[in-house]
This record gives C-alpha cells, sequence and structure tokens, in this order.
C-alpha cells in the first residue's frame, strides 16, 4: 500500500521535474532556434545559408578568427604554464593560501576589463615595459581573464583526486617532482585541464573590450562590426560561434568518457 | 647498530609537541608495531622515517645510513597508505611497475617483476583492471605488491586495514604477516587495533603522547604490562582494590577475601594496591590456588567465548570461558567461585592512576 503511494508520490515529481526541464530548454533554444531561423533568411522569400556564405566569403572573417584562434592558443599555454604548477603546489605546501587565491579569482570579475585595459596601456605603454604593440600584452590580459576559469577547473580537479595521497606514494616508489606531475598528477587531471582548456578558447574567441582598446583585429570586434552593420550576417556568426562551443563542449565529454578511471569518478578511491 | 635506528626524535607542528624523545631499534627482518590512540605520534613517527616529515630533533638511520638529509623519493623504502593511494589512472600492472620504471629497469625484467608480484598476491587475473573496478581488500593487496615490487629495504605501512571490513581485515593481515615472513623484510607497522598489533608483530611498541610506553613481545606486553597505560590500553582488564596482608609472603585481602600474589611485595602492611586480572586467567573450576567468591551480574555469550561479569565488593571482575555446548553459563544473581593462579595477580601501585575500570568498548574487541 504504502509502497504504491511513494511510487504515485514519484511519478508526479517525475513528472514536476519535466516539466520544468521542458521550460528551460524552451527558455533556452527558443531565442536560439529564432536566431537560426532569421540566419537562414539572407534570400528574400526562402531559406538559404546565404548569409553563411557571404560570412565565409569575407577574407576578415578567417583573418580576425585565424588571430582569435592564435591568441587563445598563447593564453591557454601561458595560463596551463603558470596556474596549473600554482594550484598543485598551493595543494600540497601552502593549503593555508586557498582562500587568498580564491579571492584572487574574484578580482577579475570585480575589476571590469575596461578599468584592466586602461591599466595595461598606461603602464606598458613607456619605458621600461613599452610593450604596448606587441601581442604579448594581449595575451597577458587574456590569461588574467581565463584566470578564474583556469584555476576553478585545475582546483575542483585536484579536490576530486588524494592529491597527498598519490603525491606521497609516487614519492616513496622513487618519484622525482617531473615524473610525479607528468605521470601522476596531469593524467589524472585530464578533464580538469580540457575543461579549463575549453572554457580559455570559448572566452578569448568572443572577447570585445581588451581587444578593441588594444587594437588588434580580433574576431570580437569584428563580431562587433558586423553586428552594427549587417542583418542576417550576425546572427548566421552567432549560430556558428554557439556550434563551435559546443562542439568543444562535445569534445571534452567524449575525450574524458575515452579512457576508464577517469572522468566523473576521477581518483575514485571507494 | 640495529638496521633500523631512531634516536631521540622530537617532532614539534607549530607548538605542538607530537613526538617527544623516542628512540628505538629494529633489527633485519623484523616486524614491529606502533599501538596507540589517535594524537600518540605513531602515524608522525612512521612519516618521519618515510622521509614526509622532517624531525625537529633526533636522527634515523637505516643500515647505517643517516636518512635525515634523504629525500622521501631516494630512501628506497615502500609504503602502503590507509586509503590505498593507487594510481587511479593506471591498470594493476602499471601500478605495481611504476616504481620498477622510475628505477629504469629493462622492460622484460619489469614484466617478470610484475608478474611474480600479482602471483604474491594472488591477483594474476586482475592484472588490466582499473583500481577502482577493484574491492577495498583487493585495492591494498595491489598497493602492498607496489610497494615490494622494488624490493625496498624495509616497508612501512599506516593503518593499512582500517577502511576494510572486518573479515577482510583479518584475511588481509595474515597474508601481510606470511608476505613478510617469506620475504624477510623489515617492516614498521602503524595501527591502532590491539588485536591486530598483537597477532602479527615480533614486537609492538605501545605510544601515548608521543612516546613508547613499553616495548616488547606481545606475549610480553600483553602478559607482563610495563605500565597502568598499558595495562588498560591492551586487552580486557578487571582491577580490583587489594590490602596488604603479609608482604613477604604476598598475602592479600580483596574485599574480606584472602587471595596470595605468589610474590614478594614491596609495600606495608595495610597498604592499599591495585591487584588487575585478566578475564582468561580465571576459571569456574577449582584447581589453582586463589578463589574469590563473588555474585554474577552479567553473562555475555561472545560465540566461543562466554564472559562471566561478577560483582566482587564493589568491583566487577570478568571471566572467560570457552563456550561449552554441555555447560550451560551460570545465571545471573548466582554466587560463583572465580579461581586463578598467584601468577595471573598483576599487582601495582594504587596511586599510578586511579583504579581504572575497564573501558567498555575494550571489551567488544576483546
Amino acid at each position: 500500500m504504502s509502497n504504491r503511494r511513494t511510487r504515485h508520490g514519484t511519478g508526479v515529481r517525475k513528472a514536476f521535474s519535466w516539466l520544468w526541464m521542458l521550460i528551460g530548454l524552451v527558455y533556452f533554444f527558443l531565442p536560439l532556434a529564432a536566431t537560426f531561423l532569421f540566419s537562414l533568411k539572407g534570400k528574400k522569400g526562402v531559406l538559404s545559408f546565404v548569409a553563411y556564405e557571404h560570412v565565409f566569403a569575407d577574407p576578415k572573417f578567417l583573418k580576425t578568427f585565424g588571430f582569435s584562434l592564435e591568441m587563445s592558443i598563447l593564453t591557454v599555454i601561458v595560463g596551463l604554464a603558470l596556474i596549473v604548477p600554482t594550484a598543485i603546489w598551493i595543494h600540497l605546501k601552502v593549503p593555508k593560501a586557498k582562500p587568498l587565491i580564491e579571492f584572487f579569482t574574484l578580482l577579475p570579475f570585480v575589476i571590469p576589463p575596461i578599468i584592466l585595459a586602461f591599466g595595461l596601456i598606461r603602464i606598458y605603454s613607456r619605458p621600461p615595459f613599452a610593450i604596448v604593440s606587441s601581442p604579448l600584452l594581449l595575451v597577458a590580459g587574456y590569461v588574467i581573464i581565463a584566470f578564474p576559469y583556469i584555476y576553478k577547473s585545475v582546483d575542483a580537479g585536484l579536490r576530486a583526486m588524494d592529491l597527498r595521497g598519490l603525491t606521497e606514494a609516487a614519492q616513496s616508489l622513487g618519484a622525482g617532482w617531473l615524473t610525479l606531475l607528468f605521470k601522476v598528477i596531469l593524467p589524472n587531471l585530464r578533464t580538469a585541464l580540457l575543461s579549463a582548456l575549453f572554457l580559455t578558447f570559448a572566452i578569448v574567441i568572443g572577447e570585445l573590450t581588451l581587444a578593441v582598446l588594444l587594437a588588434w583585429p580580433a574576431f570580437g570586434p569584428y563580431m562587433a562590426l558586423m553586428g552594427r552593420n549587417l542583418a542576417y550576417e550576425p546572427a548566421a556568426l552567432a549560430i556558428l560561434s554557439f556550434g563551435m562551443t559546443w562542439g568543444a563542449i562535445g569534445l571534452i565529454q567524449a575525450v574524458s568518457r575515452g579512457r576508464p578511471g577517469q572522468g566523473s569518478n576521477l581518483g575514485g578511491t571507494h | 647498530m640495529a638496521f633500523l635506528e631512531l634516536q631521540g626524535i622530537v617532532k614539534n607542528f607549530g607548538r605542538n609537541t607530537v613526538v617527544r624523545g623516542l628512540s628505538l631499534s629494529v633489527e633485519k627482518g623484523e616486524f614491529v608495531s606502533f599501538l596507540g590512540g589517535s594524537g600518540c605520534g605513531k602515524t608522525t613517527t612512521l612519516r618521519m622515517i618515510a622521509g614526509f616529515e622532517m624531525p625537529t630533533e633526533g636522527s634515523i638511520r637505516l643500515d647505517g645510513a643517516d636518512l635525515s638529509r634523504v629525500s622521501p623519493n631516494k630512501r628506497n623504502l615502500g609504503m602502503v597508505f590507509q586509503n590505498y593511494a593507487l594510481f587511479p589512472n593506471m591498470t594493476v600492472a602499471r601500478n605495481i611497475a611504476f616504481g620498477l620504471k622510475i628505477a629504469g629497469q629493462k622492460k622484460a625484467a619489469i614484466a617478470s617483476r610484475v608478474e611474480e608480484m600479482l602471483e604474491l598476491i594472488h591477483m594474476g587475473e586482475y592484472a588490466e583492471r582499473y583500481p577502482h573496478q577493484l574491492s577495498g581488500g583487493q585495492q591494498q593487496r595491489v598497493a602492498l605488491a607496489r610497494a615490494l615490487a622494488r624490493k625496498p629495504a624495509a616497508l612501512l605501512l599506516d593503518e593499512p586495514l582500517s577502511a576494510l571490513d572486518a573479515k577482510i581485515r583479518v584475511r588481509l593481515r595474515d597474508d601481510i604477516r606470511s608476505i613478510q615472513r617469506s620475504l624477510g623484510i623489515t617492516t614498521i607497522y602503524v595501527t591502532h587495533d590491539q588485536e591486530e598489533a598483537l597477532s602479527i608483530s615480533d614486537r609492538v611498541a605501545v605510544m601515548r603522547d608521543g612516546r613508547i610506553e613499553q616495548i616488547g613481545a606481545p606475549f610480553e606486553i600483553y602478559n607482563a604490562p610495563g605500565t597502568s597505560y598499558v595495562e588498560t590500553f591492551i586487552g580486557t582488564l578487571s582491577v580490583l582494590s587489594a590490602r596488604v596482608k603479609d608482604p613477604a609472603t604476598g598475602t592479600l585481602l580483596v574485599a574480606g577475601q584472602e587471595i596470595v600474589a605468589g610474590r614478594k611485595l614491596d609495600a606495608a602492611v595495610g597498604e592499599e594496591l591495585r591487584l588487575s586480572l585478566r578475564p582468561e586467567a580465571l576459571s569456574l573450576d577449582g584447581r589453582e590456588r586463589n578463589c574469590l567468591r563473588g555474585r554474577v551480574v552479567n553473562v555475555k555469550f561472545l560465540g566461543s567465548i562466554v564472559r562471566v561479569v561478577a560483582k566482587v565488593g564493589d568491583r566487577e571482575l570478568s571471566m572467560d570461558a570457552f563456550n561449552h555446548p554441555r555447560l550451560p553459563p551460570p545465571a545471573i544473581g548466582s554466587e560463583v567461585d572465580l579461581h586463578f593462579a598467584p601468577e595471573a595477580c598483576m599487582v601495582s601501585k594504587a596511586d599510578a592512576a586511579s583504579p581504572a575500570s575497564v573501558p567498555e568498548e575494550e571489551d567488544e574487541k576483546a
């Protein structure tokens, strides 16, 4: 009797969860679908991919996209090289500093990019740091913007594994720091590193403020320019960038599911 | 000089002193357990041997060489952790091979050694599994094999069985001991479980407050506890208050009844002493010299053993008897005579500690 009632109860609850999910999906997908539909209306009266053709035909599209891609690769390399060892070091040696770093990760959200940009320009446009005309400064700015995302991903990955135990086990087996890093810690951080990587990509590819203020022909300013001057092409661009982001997320899922012993049960001891 | 020498080890964490002047010599091939409650410094001492902590004072020598300035990865000590700490990204075989690869051994040598280790832990068919596909007991076997694969100078185990359930704990404990014996490897074993320590070790070091209270063979520790702490920490113990009647013959009065302790006592007539008795030293039949009469207040049936608790004066006295199908235990409320030999009496000064009654939790373990 009570059994049946419970089953009935979960049934109702299930229906409700589906309802909420449906509402969420509509809220999320409706604008996307509308944008997609709009992007297909480049030619009067018929649905066509003409807007997409225009986008791809514009040499500036590939040029700016290529530039932003380059910048994002550099940002990922510099960002991971700086932040991953730092995060590991903090977890292992100075866990007391964790709250301080957490606070630092908030700064890029609290300080608007425009302030960051002006700060960078002021400091780095005169000797001894006259590097405002170098793309390195842009990368440095991007690393700051991407820092919270990279740190949070790595931090979550480190928390999910028994870092101290694995470190000590590896050391007792004769491993030095490099072996420990490349054979034990990084392989177990794979999912975390991938999500850091793709988040950084997604942010840097579409970034506007820094690129505009430091005057670089990046993809973000290009999209903004398109949006001001054209109707259908920006919609097509939006859909394209959505597609790329989703592709990246799908890739994270696929790769992290690739090997056993990783992914959701990262570092799992039961 | 002993194989492993700890001399005057002190360890401070900030203002906290965790280990206070600990010295210990371990012979080659010996199995020594550190036994004590939490915070007694046993794990910290083990971690100092492993090199994960640096002693504030004192020295650690292994096979004649000072380890103080040797980093953990150069000490060649095998370590087994409570939570296994297997590398989740590697199969069982690759976990075991990890240390061998670092040592730069040839592929063929590694493969044969891994096979040998898998055989040792009876897990040959699990070579290609990942840690998360194994049970806790299996994971700890793999961790043991991984630690032993490099033929370390000594094996350190930090509460390796604490995370496992009772049956597996006993089986794995026996396996650890037989593997240790067959390899003849010097072993330090940290545990808070007295039964584990007593059953597995050549010598047990009972630790308290950063010091070794007593170290000796399990038989010695159990039957001749050196301090009142060891006395009450190890095994179950009934503590009675006894008045000295004749120190020369070792005659005592317990709740008005006369018994003999079987040796001369260094005490004055009329002085109050602590008389401690192990439950298994008592029996209901009258072949022994001493006898105390008491009223049964509790009977615990523990399967192979029946524990009878009788009140003698205002104190409780526990007795263990083997279960016998034809001999039902005495009824609660009945009067019984509890017999014991003079040698079974552990007599100590009453002021050593307040006459400790036996903690109930110790009962459960015994």
